[in-house]
């Protein structure tokens, strides 16, 4: 087995009686771009959260990049997280200064690249911007630092086309340009699903597949086909 | 250029089926029948990944399967080309044909038909023939 | 990471005000401001034109002003989940206690800052309404003076703690300690009040006249209490800090 970027075992996590992760069990290699798949409430936020230690399980243990969650570890970690804003009394050129500051890894020239990429100027205000244009904002924050973990929560919700292919390019670029792990929530899977090597179904706080994409098309076809397979 | 040949390579990924082997098939193809010349400068492994929006690894996944043929070379610096020796090209187009009939063959057997009819049929399908 | 937590607090500093949708970039504000300072100053100018008015009335402001720390602290903790930025927040990498510290300083400059304001604007007023009045001379304006300083300062003694209140309030609105909030509104009622009640407790008291500073109105504050409460203030504030940066680690809801 190649290195391992996310190890659970046996995580437990109950939110007011509510079973949001139950046994799960997983190891993630690293490396490599993992779909994380499921229906609403499979626990694929939660999940992250954990990664992220926003979150602590009721029992079980999580390890990311070799280590227990924690601020330390988000050194190593950027992370989009779910249904995220961004700080609405900022501009672009601010938030940039937010991530030089704040963030290990920035790397602000990249960050201006891409910035002209997804079509974003420094002088707008993140308040009035549509939700397109905050999503390539936030994705833009997360890609531009050099770390070895992305972990991009359902980044393609709500957002329209042209956003959605602005960002799926951008990712393209950032996996030709580094060795990261990545982690993406989706239910986009027909737009985005060539961009994954590895996939992750997860249902009722458990993991019900988790397979090389690639292996799993051989098997037993696209990646959308076996999601309605599995939750259909 | 760059652009004409990276038309030439835009396809249609069917996603029920592995990634690489698409690549790796479409490509073989195209040399064969010639859309691709012998010589011709492949396009990035960045520049096909978004060309077709899919995972750069599957691209450099299908590249080494070209360069292990001996379809494509890479030159220090410059990147991937198609190989500039016609031997090399006649080969991979003469198992790809073998592989069709093969497959061909395999498809008419499950229809129960054999060799002598498929010859049959393939002769009444030429007019006079060769 | 070199200059990160200044650049936290400046986050959480005034410029929220009038950035993105800080109060001071609505038009309704201004026309407020302008507005209230029209009826303020109006009046001002007319009572004591006719001898009516008392230079020292507005005081009572300050008072009320321990309530206004406790709320800017809470609402710079309840900013970042009402504005759905709690998880970049919160995924800093940086410990908890830092990230609450940074806050707690940045609201506490806010309130250092609007307590400068109201004084600078209190003492400007007594002035103004003196030289209308000619009830008034130049000394009784230094009295005044010494007055609103004092005053302002007993209740900025307990800001410290107020904003760390407001702060640790919001924090545990947000825990699992949900259910213990009751107890906190109660403790805002009656701490934020605690200036108004420690000098209207000693009102006209003979006993602690000869301790403190005894005026005309029978407003009272001992000396011993202005000593002490700004160590206590102090170490309620740091061992709240302390608190709510515990419960940020271990018992938000997320």
């Amino acid at each position: 087995m190649k290195d391992v970027a996310v190890q659970c075992d046996s995580l437990i996590k109950t939110y007011g009686g509510k079973r949001a992760l139950n046994g799960f069990t997983l190891s993630l290699p690293a490396n490599r771009v993992t779909a994380v798949l499921g229906p609403n409430g499979a626990g694929k936020s939660t999940f992250f959260r954990m990664l992220t230690g926003l979150t602590a399980p009721d029992s079980g243990s999580v390890r990311v990049l070799g280590h227990a969650p924690g601020w330390r570890t988000n050194r190593q970690i950027a992370y989009l997280p779910d249904r995220a804003r961004w700080y609405g009394n900022q501009t672009v050129a601010e938030a940039l200064d937010w991530g030089a500051k704040l963030l290990p890894g920035f790397d602000r020239p990249r960050a201006e690249q891409l910035l002209r990429y997804m079509d974003l100027e420094l002088q707008m205000p993140a308040e009035g911007m549509s939700r397109g244009q905050e999503a390539r904002l936030m994705l833009t924050l997360c890609i531009a630092r050099d770390v070895p973990l992305l972990v991009l929560d359902e980044p393609f919700a709500g957002i329209d086309l042209i956003s959605r292919e602005r960002i799926v390019s951008a990712l393209i670029d950032n996996m030709s340009d580094r060795e990261q792990t990545v982690l993406i929530s989706t239910h986009e899977i027909v737009e985005t699903e060539g961009l994954f090597d590895y996939a992750v179904f997860l249902e009722n706080g458990r993991v019900a597949l988790a397979g090389e994409t690639e292996e799993l098309r051989r098997e037993r076809g696209s990646l959308e086909m076996l999601y309605r397979k599995l939750f259909g | 250029m760059k652009e004409e040949l990276g038309g030439k390579l835009q396809f249609e990924l069917d996603l029920s089926q592995p990634l690489y082997e698409q690549v790796w098939n479409h490509v073989r193809s195209s040399v064969a029948k010639g859309v691709i010349g012998l010589g011709e400068k492949m396009p990035s492994v960045r520049e096909l990944a978004q060309m077709l929006q899919i995972n750069p690894n599957t691209v450099m996944r299908a590249y080494q399967e070209l360069e292990r043929d001996g379809l494509t070379e890479t030159r220090r610096g410059q990147g991937t080309f198609i190989t500039s020796d016609p031997i090399k090209v006649a080969t991979v187009r003469e198992s790809l044909a073998q592989a069709a009939v093969e497959e061909f063959l395999a498809r008419m057997d499950g229809l129960g038909f054999t060799v002598r009819d498929v010859m049959q049929m393939i002769r009444s399908k030429g007019g006079n023939g060769e | 990471m070199q200059g990160s937590f200044g650049h936290l607090i400046k986050q959480d500093s005034l410029r929220t005000w009038w950035t993105g949708k800080g109060a001071l970039r609505s038009p309704w504000f201004w026309f407020y401001t302008v507005f209230i300072l029209l009826v303020v100053v109006g009046s001002v100018t007319v009572l004591s034109l006719s001898g009516y008015y008392e230079p020292l009335a507005p005081l009572f402001i300050a008072f009320g002003l321990p309530y206004m720390a406790f709320m800017i602290g809470y609402n710079l903790f309840f900013r970042e989940w009402k504005n759905g930025t709690v998880s970049w927040w919160l995924t800093l990498p940086y410990p908890r206690y830092r990230l609450m510290t940074a806050k707690y300083l940045a609201a506490l400059l806010q309130n250092l800052l609007i307590y400068m304001a109201i004084l600078l604007a209190t003492l400007l007023l007594a002035g103004y309404s003196m030289l209308l009045d000619d009830r008034y001379r130049l000394s009784d304006f230094g009295a005044a003076l010494l007055k609103t300083v004092s005053w302002y300062g007993i209740s900025l003694s307990i800001v410290p703690f107020m904003t760390v209140f407001g702060l640790l309030t919001a924090v545990v609105m947000s825990s699992r300690l949900k259910p213990l909030s009751p107890l906190f509104w109660i403790g805002f009622s009656i701490t934020g009040n605690m200036a108004t009640w420690m000098t209207a407790f000693y009102t006209d008291n003979t006993f602690w006249n000869q301790f403190g500073v005894t005026e005309p109105g029978g407003i009272v504050v001992p000396v011993w209490f202005q000593a002490a409460i700004v160590p206590v203030s102090l170490v309620l504030a740091a061992l709240f800090l302390w608190l709510s940066a515990r419960i940020v680690d271990r018992q938000l809801t997320m």
